[in-house]
């Protein structure tokens, strides 16, 4: 007595795995791709630029010269040195908001700095956020996820990550 | 003669397959180079694809079932009732059927519009439930069918509710299923009706998801063609030989 084995189902079954792997694996993409794709993105943290303090000499109309201290809009030096100075572009399509770095060209009073810092004196205004940390890898166009404040960089917190 | 005839066949597919094939090779050459960022970028990148692509399974799914329940009561009153200018009014059922949908549009969003379920999702599948395409084919495949056993049946019940499900559905499954098959490509297909009958995006499907193919440029659109063929492919693949038999009328 010979036994045959029933491969009239097989080929049903591999369809009802395929369709399943297909309709779960969307049903999942569908629910983690966001998250997936912010936690592929480079992390960056930006801020307007800040004020900081610089003491310069100005000459006078009598031929005299002055030493002043002021307050200009500054980056720190590093990032300057590195030519690497991106600010936040926002895009907004089918309701999801995308955070772009672009490289801008900023100018520089080479009189007024400090240890840390340049004053700017062109190239981005006082409402642009401009990437502080995060910016050594970019480049122009790279989509970016916005950490809200820059303590939040050091530590990585995704929460924050996926809030879009 | 039968190898060149072979040989012709061969080569008729191949032009039909081409396409097919070329949207799945380009879907792994986004740029030249063997690649898979066009799938990490329809997948990762582009959200609004999956909202489209579940509308299109909703309306799909849906379409095809509610239609599939429609068209066994009618299709059997067309064969097998008796009443009055029954034949005159097949006749125009034939007709609604050849008529291009372009021309049932607007008397569908007027319809749509008064009832008040414009741009929702009932807008969509209500007006597709009740096409008169699968009631002619089956009322075809029923003039095929044992009426004695729904004779017997009838003696058993008065429910005609009974009477379908066990006399004349399991004597019509093959053609179920090919017409089941049909509308569900339809509906999966279907670009008109979300384009004229929707305006939330939400609501709206993968076809409109390639008619906006300008804002996403070919690197998304061929990994998409072919994430869209899937489906359609899977339920072919389930029930094909039901298809060819069913279009064959003359199932035994």
């Amino acid at each position: 007595m010979t036994h045959k084995k029933d491969t009239t189902n097989k080929p049903l079954f591999f369809l009802l795995l395929l369709s399943l792997l297909f309709y779960g694996g969307m049903l999942f993409l569908s629910a983690f791709a966001d998250d997936i794709h912010y936690a592929r993105l480079p992390r960056v943290t930006a801020e307007t630029p800040k004020k900081q303090s610089f003491s310069y000499t100005i000459t006078l109309n009598n031929g005299a010269s002055s030493s002043q201290t002021n307050l200009f809009p500054a980056l720190p030096k590093d990032m300057v040195d590195s030519g690497q100075v991106f600010i936040v572009r926002t895009s907004v399509q089918d309701d999801f908001t995308s955070y772009y770095a672009q490289k801008v060209s900023i100018v520089i009073d080479t009189e007024k700095k400090n240890d840390d810092y340049y004053a700017i004196t062109d190239g981005i205004s006082s409402r642009d956020l401009v990437i502080l940390t995060g910016y050594e890898a970019l480049s122009d166009g790279d989509e970016v996820a916005l950490l809200k404040e820059k303590k939040e960089a050091s530590k990585v917190q995704t929460d924050t990550l996926f809030q879009k | 003669m039968k190898h060149l005839l072979r040989f012709l066949l061969y080569l008729l597919a191949a032009v039909f397959f081409l396409p097919t094939l070329a949207t799945l090779l380009l879907s792994f050459f986004p740029e030249g180079e063997l690649s898979l960022s066009g799938y990490d970028d329809l997948f990762f990148d582009c959200f609004s694809f999956y909202t489209m692509f579940w509308n299109s399974v909703i309306y799909a799914y849906a379409i095809t079932a509610l239609q599939l329940v429609v068209i066994l009561p009618a299709a059997f009153a067309f064969s097998f009732a008796r009443f009055k200018h029954k034949e005159t009014l097949f006749f125009f059922y034939i007709i609604l059927m050849m008529m291009p949908l372009q021309v049932m549009i607007l008397p569908n969003y007027i319809g749509l519009r008064d009832m008040g379920i414009l741009n929702t999702r009932a807008g969509i599948i209500l007006p597709m439930i009740f096409s008169p395409f699968g009631v002619v084919v089956l009322r075809q495949y029923m003039k095929n069918i044992d009426a004695s056993v729904i004779e017997a049946t009838r003696l058993e019940t008065n429910s005609m509710v009974r009477l379908l499900l066990h006399a004349v559905a399991p004597q019509v499954q093959v053609c179920l299923y090919a017409v089941g098959i049909f509308v569900f490509a339809e509906s999966w297909n279907m670009l008109e009706q979300p384009m004229l009958l929707l305006q939330d995006k939400n609501l709206k499907t993968l076809t409109i998801f390639f008619n906006n193919s300008t804002s996403y440029g070919d690197q998304i659109l061929y990994p998409a063609s072919v994430v869209f063929m899937i489906p359609i492919l899977l339920l072919y693949l389930f029930f094909h030989r039901e298809l060819e038999r069913g279009l064959t009328l003359h199932d035994s």
